[in-house]
């Protein structure tokens, strides 16, 4: 790289740089400010909904508060009753005392107009003459009774309940509001009605106090009651509909406020920052870094190009500017592919996230209705306890009345005291269950003595049963709901002596239960993004609750929800009547019930941040392209440089098409070794820098998956996509958790595969084999476990796929037979140690070195380069030909006439030297004596030691090394020759030559002796 | 020019301040040191303390952050004041003004100087809803109750007297109760008793300022429509105070350019 190529790439990181960052600016305000925008929607419609669920509070504070008046009300009546009646003659304590207990009230008083006590259950405490009291002189008036009030005394808080005995006299209840209040706390305070509603996925409401800024409801219980102002809250953003950020005890949140000036308090929908920016970070950094892989690419690759380029190939466009044609090329293809993928991963993450975000919401809010109609079915109970007591209470009132004086048992005073009492009709049997006396329209009616009737139940009462509750029925007559209470009536000595039954109408409780109705529940659900609510009877697979009243009770499939949508649990889209929705499920007693909001309406973001990052990426690459191909100067003209002939293991591949590229030669694809950078082509380093980064990426994921629980939250969508909590099926979760996996088993292999491959480095040839193939079998089974894991995350039963008419029946029908044999071979040869990574063997016909030993296969590279790949039940005959040393042998003919010691002894001589000429030589050249004494020569056999794979090039070397020593010594080696008549000079040995070769023939057969004769013979 | 000629008297009154302060050696810090302001802590949007953190809050407390900032204090210091107590702080020099509810009134402005008034509330009164009571006619023969010291008293008996319900004579008088011709009034040492004393019904109808009443207000509490009569606060520093001139110009200012309004509007 020259330094004005270094300049240019210094310069073009700064401007990748710099649109990585402006475009990340721009994604993240878009998202941010359409987030916001989303959430102040469905804040919006939240506190739309909070206005109603605390007017609906306010008005069962109103309800619960005005029946519990009514009830103490009649209790007031009814002692008035008595005294008018009657039924207790005098205002002495003691009768007072009776009718306390009765009653159930902390006291009662009797007054006179002023306030002037004429008789209490206790000492006077209270002083009802003053002002304060006036309210009890109302009874005075038009109405015999007078509204309830409280007042805070020193004894406690009361509430007060009058009613006139006469035009001087009033009875006075004194009751202890403990009940009601209890009443309310259970259904109108601010905890009952916030602390299930949920805002988003971990928001809240809360309630602060107009008038003193306390916190009236916080989910944080330690704030309750206390200062909002100084828990961060300003009151500047406490105004009616303001939507704005708060920093409450440390944690920032997006609310949205709303006054509710009946209940004098802000109502705030707060929706934590973490969760509105969370997916914002995880979404953008996606799309961020796949413009980062894009633009490095891009720009990585021209420079790669650049300093590889031969022929500068430059058009000269106007003025001074040259435009690069290759570099225009190639990176102008990579530039559209990146374009296009830009465009799809923002678009698949935004549905991703808006989807999951949509899935957990709708989850979330089921839940929130399961809890709602759960706490109903409590409620429902509770009311109807509560409800019967109260009848009760009035049975038993009506029963002491008639006990103390029975007299009153006529049609006049029973009307006058059911009114009083608040009951449809009050009626007096005798013991025998003959009805003394009603002011119902039903008379002379007798106590069945059939079970099956409705008013055998009473019969108990006859019996000495204390009272009687009957559930409300609808009665057969009028079709109006009903509802009987019996208290027994007793003699002096405390027999039964007929009883007392009332007849109410439980309008009141009806009602209440009434909105406790699975209907009524749903119809108060308010789903965001103008989503609906609906029920299917599990069973019978109908509506059975849809916001329209006229689908209720029709056949869900018939409107196309199919039946596998019919299930607990179901998350994805679903068609209703021709229109698509993005839906949920859950199971809540008989009903599945689905949550579903229109699938336009769930991914609204998605096409304008699409098209966004779109543009700004274009515009980006355009840019960047332009510097690229673009330049000002012209070229230097670089004198071609020659290509030597390198080891290098990238060799010239003819393509079908007639191109040629640049290939991995077959020997070094299973080598470990890496091409060394300088010697890649342009490409395959683009290539290298994109898997560098798909490497980061997926490690990444690996890590987030691996820790999913330390780096996300429980509602994290990361984690909604892992736990597997959608429908199974072809959608964007399964594609997109099957990514993950993919990326965590890669990341997983790959490390794996590292590791063996460092091991393998480290062990001998053994254990290089068991490496390999742990390496081939971990790939086989990362990729086989990944798929049917991944299938089953597509809905695919794989369990089945495998048993029945799956894979194994395909395995064994096609050739699973070979395939199986194979495998068993290559175990057999790795555990049997036939051979081993980096043997030299002959298999059939075929030497070479042992590349790879696999499950199936085996690869054996011969020594011209090729690689034969051979099925390993094919791996037969195999002659192992790795030895610690292999031997090279060469048999030189000498002719008769020559004097053998002559040559023996220059043997001696030479052999050091040839030893010297021959590198490859480990040991030897050894004189093995004479092999024949042929037809025309003596032949003798010259071996040295040296590694199988230099064998015969050795052989060759000793082959030249003999002639040429022969030719020095004149030694003549003979070859078919007519000699027409040349008597030969035979010289004689010396004496010492003799000698001498005596002693070398000895000792050569004593160094050489030890070595294995057999192998001579085969040549 | 105009806004020149406005600005000398300020600059000259912190002259003399500055002087003066020098002289008298009161002044333990460099520069203006703190504002000594006395607030009520038991009036919501006013003057209200947080026991749990000792921050007080409201529109007063607003008012005299920013005033002091203005005038060149380093900061405040609040000083908890009650109707009882407030004349003697300020006068003893406890506390340096009162921004506490303090309603302008003829016999105060023989002792103090005021400022202009920031705030116009009105002076009610609360009945409980139980009494029946619907006019202010029907509290004769009747005990009202106010608070010791408050401006309400005075007020309340004016108008008694305009709306015939009292005659001229005052019975009896003591520092609790006073009999009027036709009314009685009990003078409660707090808020808090007066209350309670509502509550109980031992006075039949309680008279404050209506900012206070809010405080205390409920479901079963009611204001006769009557109203008393109409209360302006502004800021209390002492008779002739070199204090007086600049505190009366700030308030002026904040009063001009809007600020009051919008605090009252946060506070509202």
């Amino acid at each position: 790289m020259n330094r004005e190529m270094k300049r240019k790439a210094v310069f073009m990181v700064a401007v990748g740089l710099i649109f990585l960052a402006l475009l990340g600016a721009l994604l993240f305000f878009m998202q941010t400010n359409l987030s916001l925008a989303n959430q102040r929607e469905s804040t919006h419609e939240k506190l739309v909904q909070m206005d109603e669920v605390i007017a609906q509070g306010q008005e069962s504070k109103t309800q619960t508060t005005q029946s519990f008046d009514e009830i103490q009300q009649s209790k007031a009546a009814s002692m008035a009753f008595i005294f008018q009646n009657g039924v207790m003659d005098d205002y002495s304590v003691a009768n007072l005392q009776e009718c306390k207990t009765l009653l159930d009230a902390e006291n009662v008083y009797v007054l006179d107009r002023d306030g002037n006590i004429l008789g209490s259950s206790a000492d006077a405490v209270a002083d009802f003459t003053l002002v304060r009291y006036n309210q009890l002189r109302d009874v005075f008036g038009k109405k015999p009774s007078s509204d309830a009030f409280e007042v805070e005394t020193d004894r406690g808080r009361f509430r007060y309940y009058g009613y006139r005995i006469d035009d001087n006299t009033m009875a006075v209840l004194e009751k202890n509001p403990k009940e009601l209040d209890e009443l309310l706390a259970s259904t109108s305070t601010w905890d009952t009605m916030l602390h299930t509603v949920t805002v988003g996925l971990n928001g809240f409401t809360f309630a602060v106090s107009d008038k003193d800024y306390t916190f009236l409801y916080y989910p944080d219980e330690a704030l309750l009651g206390m200062d909002a102002l100084s828990s961060g809250i300003s009151v500047d953003a406490l105004e009616d509909e303001n939507y704005t950020w708060m920093e409450i005890a440390g944690q920032r949140f997006y609310c949205g406020v709303a006054h509710v000036e009946d209940a004098d308090a802000y109502v705030i929908c707060a929706v934590p920052e973490d969760e509105i920016l969370s997916s914002r970070d995880i979404t953008v950094m996606i799309i961020l870094f796949t413009f980062f892989i894009v633009i490095t690419l891009v720009i990585t690759y021209a420079f790669f190009i650049m300093l590889q380029e031969k022929k500068k190939e430059r058009r000269k466009l106007a003025g001074n500017v040259y435009y690069n044609f290759e570099v225009g090329r190639k990176i102008g293809t990579v530039a559209a592919v990146g374009l296009v993928c830009i465009l799809l991963v923002t678009f698949y993450m935004q549905t991703l996230f808006a989807l999951s975000q949509q899935s957990m919401s709708n989850s979330q809010h089921l839940s929130e209705v399961e809890r709602e109609i759960q706490n109903y079915e409590n409620e429902r109970a509770r009311i109807t306890k509560q409800y019967n007591e109260r009848y009760l209470n009035k049975a038993q009132i009506a029963a002491y009345i008639l006990t103390k004086a029975p007299q009153l048992a006529d049609r006049e005073h029973l009307a006058n005291l059911s009114a009083l009492l608040g009951v449809n009709a009050v009626s007096v049997f005798d013991r025998e269950g003959v009805q003394i006396a009603t002011n119902s329209p039903y008379t002379e009616v007798t106590i069945s003595d059939d079970p099956e009737d409705q008013s055998y139940d009473f019969q108990k009462l006859l019996v000495g049963m204390e009272y009687l509750i009957q559930e409300a029925q609808v009665n057969d007559l009028t079709e109006e709901y009903e509802q009987y209470i019996g208290v027994t009536l007793r003699d002096a000595d405390g027999n039964a002596d007929g009883f007392v039954q009332i007849c109410v109408e439980p309008t009141l409780l009806e009602d209440v239960l009434a909105s406790m109705d699975l209907n009524t529940i749903l119809s108060g659900v308010r789903v965001g993004n103008s989503g609906i609510i609906f029920a299917i009877d599990s069973k019978s697979g109908e509506f059975a609750y849809y916001p329209t009243q006229r689908m209720i009770g029709r056949e869900a499939a018939s409107y196309g929800i199919t039946e596998n949508q019919q299930t607990d649990g179901y998350t994805g889209y679903l068609t209703i009547n021709g229109s698509s929705y993005y839906a949920s499920s859950l199971e809540i007693g008989a009903n599945y019930i689905y949550i579903a909001v229109p699938s336009a309406n769930v991914a609204g973001n998605r096409l304008p941040l699409t098209i966004a990052s779109g543009i700004a990426s274009l515009f980006a690459l355009l840019i960047v392209f332009a510097l690229l191909a673009f330049s000002k100067k012209e070229p230097e003209m670089v004198a071609e440089g020659k290509k030597g002939i390198t080891n290098s293991p990238m060799v010239d591949v003819v393509m079908p098409d007639k191109t040629v590229k640049k290939a991995k030669s077959a020997a070094s694809r299973w080598q470990n070794n890496v091409i060394a950078w300088q010697e890649k082509t342009p490409e395959q380093q683009i290539v290298t820098v994109l898997k560098m980064l798909l490497a980061i990426l997926a490690f990444t994921i690996c890590i987030g998956v691996l820790f999913q629980d330390r780096f996300f939250d429980s509602q994290s969508i990361f984690r909604f996509v892992l736990s597997g909590e959608w429908a199974h099926g072809v959608n964007i979760f399964a594609f997109t958790c099957s990514l993950m996996l993919i990326c965590v088993g890669s990341v997983v292999t790959m490390i794996a595969q590292r590791i063996l491959t460092l091991l393998a480095r480290m062990m001998g040839a053994k254990g290089e084999t068991i490496c390999r193939l742990l390496h081939n079998f971990l790939k086989y089974i990362s990729v086989l476990a990944l798929l049917f894991y991944c299938l089953s995350l597509f809905g695919i039963d794989t369990a089945t796929l495998l048993a029945s008419a799956g894979i194994l029946t395909l395995i064994v029908g096609l050739g699973a037979q070979t395939l199986v044999s194979d495998i068993l071979a290559g175990l057999f040869i790795i555990f049997e140690g036939e051979f081993q990574v980096g043997d030299i063997v002959t298999i059939g016909d075929w030497r070479g070195t042992v590349v790879e030993i696999g499950i199936r296969t085996t690869k054996i590279l011969d020594g011209s380069g090729n690689i034969k790949i051979i099925s390993n039940s094919d791996v037969t005959g195999v002659v192992n030909m790795t030895r610690e040393y292999s031997y090279a042998w060469i048999d030189v003919g000498i002719e008769y006439g020559e004097s053998l010691e002559r040559v023996e002894s220059i043997l001696e001589d030479e052999f050091p030297k040839i030893r010297e000429h021959i590198p490859t030589i480990m040991d030897g050249p050894f004189y093995k004596g004479v092999v024949e004494l042929g037809d025309n020569s003596v032949n003798i056999r010259v071996m040295a030691l040296c590694a199988e794979g230099d064998r015969i090039q050795t052989e060759r070397e000793l082959n030249r090394e003999m002639k040429l020593v022969f030719d020095r010594h004149k030694i003549s080696i003979p070859y078919p020759q007519i000699v027409v008549n040349h008597p030969p000079e035979f010289k004689e040995a010396t004496a010492w030559e003799k000698y001498k070769a005596e002693r070398f023939a000895r000792e050569q057969r004593d160094v050489a002796g030890n070595l294995i004769e057999d192998e001579e013979e085969d040549s | 020019m105009r806004e020149r000629g406005r600005k000398k008297p300020a600059f000259f009154a912190v002259l003399i301040l500055v002087a003066s302060t020098a002289l008298c050696g009161c002044s333990d810090n460099t520069g203006r040191g703190i504002l000594k302001a006395g607030v009520r802590d038991d009036i919501m949007n006013f003057g209200y303390l947080n026991e749990t953190t000792g921050k007080y809050y409201g529109l007063e407390i607003d008012i005299a952050a920013e005033m002091a900032e203005r005038m060149g204090y380093a900061g405040v210091e609040y000083v908890t004041v009650t109707p009882d107590t407030r004349k003697d702080m300020l006068l003893d020099g406890e506390v340096d003004c009162i921004i506490a509810t303090y309603s302008i009134a003829e016999t105060r402005e023989e002792n103090f100087d005021f400022s202009d008034p920031y705030y116009t509330d009105s002076t009610v009164v609360v009945v409980e809803k139980s009494t029946l009571i619907n006019s202010i006619e029907e509290l004769r023969g009747l005990n009202i109750g106010t608070m010791a010291g408050s401006n309400a008293s005075p007020l309340l008996a004016t108008k008694l007297y305009e709306l015939g319900i009292i005659g001229e004579e005052v019975i009896s008088n003591t520092d609790t109760f006073t009999q009027y011709d036709g009314v009685s009034v009990t003078k409660a040492a707090s808020y808090q008793e007066l209350d309670v004393l509502l509550e109980q019904g031992l006075v039949d109808a309680a008279c404050m300022d209506r900012c206070i009443a809010a405080t205390y207000m409920d479901d079963d509490r009611k204001f006769l429509e009557t109203n008393i009569a109409e209360q302006n606060y502004g800021v209390a520093t002492q008779k002739d105070s070199v204090l007086s001139a600049e505190v009366s110009e700030t308030i002026r200012q904040m009063l001009d350019d809007g600020t009051i309004d919008t605090m009252i509007d946060k506070w509202d």
